[in-house]
């Protein structure tokens, strides 16, 4: 949909040569203003992105100055690695219930409290807090909440008359991973909760309103309506919870430090073991490049994706 | 139109002003951070003192500011090493002090950038090892002949701190690594001599395992606590020499020794002897529910004795330790623990002023000091260790005893081995019936590492 079909005209100014100092005038102010941000890109993104690609092909040891080129082996080592591969696929599996279970979950409550009662304004508040804590304070909570013994957990379970499921939730190698992703999930619910309310407010009452009275219900005018219109900002939600998933380290690092026994171990602890523990500067580069192009996937799929279908573009 | 564009060019200026401040304050930044290094983490006053001290002194000469980092975490332990520089009369000292596990990652953080601080504490062993032979640290002859470290330190700690023939790491307390228990739990299951052989150790667990008390308090949480069972369990019954093979790849994790110090271990977990997901707590956790009287004892170093001295417990009545028994006769007795010492950056801004500093923390009454309160053994045979604790007496007497002292794992192997070792105790506190895929995965790991 265009939204203007009038022909461009020229002004009198461009055509007698006063529109050339506009120009010029406005590109000195984009240059003023995109300038210094562009630097900072440049320095603090572009430049150490390039860097840790070279580094990636080389077999660069933290502590020391020299190095050597080794092509594509480090790749290839990384790929062929039993404890790369597990961390990807640890990585993987989060970033898909990731983009599964807060946007659900953050969508149904944003839409339950849509409304303007007072109780739905302190809930809304209230469930505020989670993302304003740091993840380290996030992972200290939860850890309490699985502590093994008088954790609250096992308490509650205990009190429900189920025992026997009590167990230490951070230290069994079944259930680490998703305790801690249900930690995380907590707060990326937050996250998705407050966008689907701002995004809410964008959809139209004349098109739920004549939806209604077209006899359709209150389940499909929000599955038909409501989630459609809600396509772009569903994609940011997407977009930033699978960035928070594929880049995730302070939680898992604060309650498990990636165990018991490689468990909870994600692509960004396990460069941080690579290069701190094993001192690989190298290997750990060229998984780093792994996650980024991992995440330049999954984030250009999502891009494509919310474009696709989306209704305000064009 | 000719007042739009002054006010336009106003704009231009003072963006143009805001920039160059921008920029200004970002450049300055590197002078800024120094000063602020060498005065925001210390305590104030510290700083200040040893600089006092120079200047009320009048002799000594002030050779600046030296940057400290460190891990020792205890409050006993810290206490003194602010004690120990505020007498340090030849300049001032800044000191970071860093959590132990945080230290690790920041210090290889530092040294990578270039800015590490000019002395920094550090392990004995493969770690400094590692960071030596990556050209990160500088010889400290001049601190082992000023302290004539050579004659008032015993040779094996000695031994400890030269790295390819020079002297690069001053010995600053060391550690014994033994099973320290309760006394009233041990009294309660009726234990009244402590353990001295393999089968002892069996029959006091099921005494104490009786009374419904776990025997064997163990927090692997951060894999390193696991390792001083495998330490030991293998030291006693392959011996050091072995060890030692395995220790620099020359042996092989598959052995039928590995698998034999395994199968014990097995047996004992097998009997219920270890508390319940040991893989959940850490090691202050495993000394918290020791002195609680809900385990009996836990194998750990004598930096324990300086976490329950700060929490108020009382060496002998409250806690006490055994030597880890002997599990074969034939097998000499070897002590096993972690030395503590201080090196100096081979970046060191002030190498003159490090140099004075770790003379300083040389002497036997500052070694003194700090083992005191950190809970450690002071290296320097001058310190009158009439003035350590019953406890603390006692385990100097069992390393002095012991036929050989060796480095726990993580310290006796590189670090690149060492994380696959830890890996492998951690799984094994996991399910000790795959003990035998743990040790072919790790020989393969350990190959691959050796091999880089």
């Amino acid at each position: 949909m265009s939204w203007s079909t009038e022909p461009v005209t020229t002004s009198s100014s461009e055509k007698t040569g006063g529109g050339l100092t506009n120009v010029n005038s406005t590109n000195r102010w984009v240059v003023i203003f995109i300038g210094p941000p562009l630097l900072l890109f440049l320095a603090i993104v572009a430049v150490p992105t390039v860097m840790a690609l070279r580094l990636s092909f080389t077999d660069a040891h933290l502590l020391s100055d020299s190095s050597n080129w080794v092509g594509l082996e480090n790749f290839r080592d990384a790929l062929g690695n039993e404890h790369v591969r597990k961390s990807i696929r640890i990585t993987l599996v989060w970033t898909v219930f990731g983009a599964i279970v807060p946007p659900v979950v953050g969508l149904g409550i944003a839409t339950t409290l849509q409304n303007t009662s007072r109780f739905a304004t302190f809930m809304k508040s209230a469930l505020f807090v989670p993302i304003a804590l740091s993840l380290v304070v996030v992972g200290q909570v939860w850890i309490w909440i699985y502590q093994p013994g008088d954790g609250l957990l096992n308490e509650v379970l205990g009190v429900v008359g189920l025992e026997t499921l009590e167990r230490a939730w951070l230290a069994d190698r079944s259930t680490a991973l998703w305790a801690v992703f249900i930690a995380w999930a907590w707060q990326q619910t937050v996250l998705a909760m407050i966008l689907f309310l701002a995004g809410l407010t964008t959809v139209p009452d004349e098109l739920v309103e004549a939806a209604r009275v077209d006899g359709a219900t209150r389940f499909q005018v929000f599955a038909r309506v409501v989630v459609p219109l809600l396509r772009p900002v569903t994609t940011v939600v997407l977009s930033l919870i699978a960035i928070n998933s594929l880049r995730n380290f302070d939680l898992v690092f604060a309650m498990t430090s990636g165990g018991p026994v490689r468990e909870t171990e994600t692509v960004p602890l396990l460069v941080h073991r690579v290069l701190f523990r094993e001192l690989e500067q190298g290997r750990a580069s060229a998984i780093s490049m792994i996650l980024f192009a991992m995440t330049l996937v999954v984030v250009g799929g999502l891009t494509w994706w919310g474009r696709r279908g989306s209704y305000v573009n064009d | 139109m000719k007042k739009v564009k002054t006010k336009r060019r106003s704009w231009l200026w003072l963006s143009v002003f805001v920039a160059l401040a921008l920029l200004a304050a970002a450049c300055g930044d590197d002078s800024d951070d120094t000063s602020t290094d060498a005065d925001g983490p210390t305590t104030d006053a510290d700083a200040a003192s040893g600089e006092d001290d120079a200047n009320a002194d009048g002799e000594a000469e002030n050779l600046g500011n030296v940057e400290v980092g460190h891990y020792f975490g205890s409050d006993l332990g810290q206490q003194a090493i602010l004690d120990i520089n505020s007498t340090f009369t030849n300049g001032s000292v800044a000191i970071s002090p860093i959590e132990h596990e945080a230290f690790k990652d920041q210090i290889l953080i530092a040294l990578a950038g270039g800015e590490p601080p000019d002395v920094f504490s550090y392990w004995a062993g493969a770690r400094t090892a590692s960071v030596q032979r990556n050209d990160q640290l500088q010889p400290i002859d001049a601190v082992f002949d000023g302290a004539d470290v050579w004659n008032n330190f015993p040779q094996a700690l000695v031994d400890a701190g030269v790295y390819d023939g020079d002297p690069y790491l001053l010995p600053f307390g060391f550690h014994y690594v033994a099973f320290f228990f309760n006394p009233q739990v041990l009294a309660d299951a009726g234990v009244t001599d402590l353990p001295t052989t393999y089968e002892d150790l069996l029959t006091a667990a099921d005494q104490i395992a009786e009374t419904g008390v776990k025997p064997f308090a163990l927090g692997s949480m951060n894999r390193w606590p696991a390792q001083f069972w495998f330490d030991f369990l293998l030291l006693r019954t392959a011996g050091p020499d072995y060890r030692a093979q395995l220790m620099s790849g020359e042996a092989s994790y598959e052995d039928t020794e590995v698998t034999d110090a395994l199968e014990l271990w097995k047996e004992m977990f097998d009997a219920g002897y270890f508390v319940d997901d040991a893989n959940a707590f850490t090691w202050s956790d495993a000394a918290d529910s020791v002195a609680n009287g809900e385990a009996a004892m836990t194998l750990m170093g004598t930096w324990i004795t300086g976490y329950w001295d700060g929490n108020g417990l009382t060496p002998v009545d409250d806690y006490d330790f055994f030597n880890f028994p002997v599990i074969d006769p034939a097998v000499e007795n070897a002590a096993l623990g972690p030395i503590d010492g201080w090196v100096v950056s081979a970046d060191a801004a002030n190498p003159e002023g490090a140099f004075a500093l770790l003379e300083h923390y040389a002497q036997p009454e500052n070694q003194l000091d700090w083992a005191i309160g950190q809970g450690a053994l002071p290296p320097n045979s001058n310190a009158d260790t009439s003035q350590l604790n019953p406890v603390m007496a006692k385990a100097l007497e069992q390393v002095n005893n012991a036929d050989s002292y060796s480095f726990n794992y993580d310290l006796a192997t590189p670090p690149a081995v060492a994380e696959f070792g830890l890996d492998m105790f951690q799984a094994f506190m996991d399910n000790p019936a795959g003990f035998a895929d743990l040790q072919s995965d790790t020989q393969a790991a350990a190959v691959e590492a050796f091999g880089n």
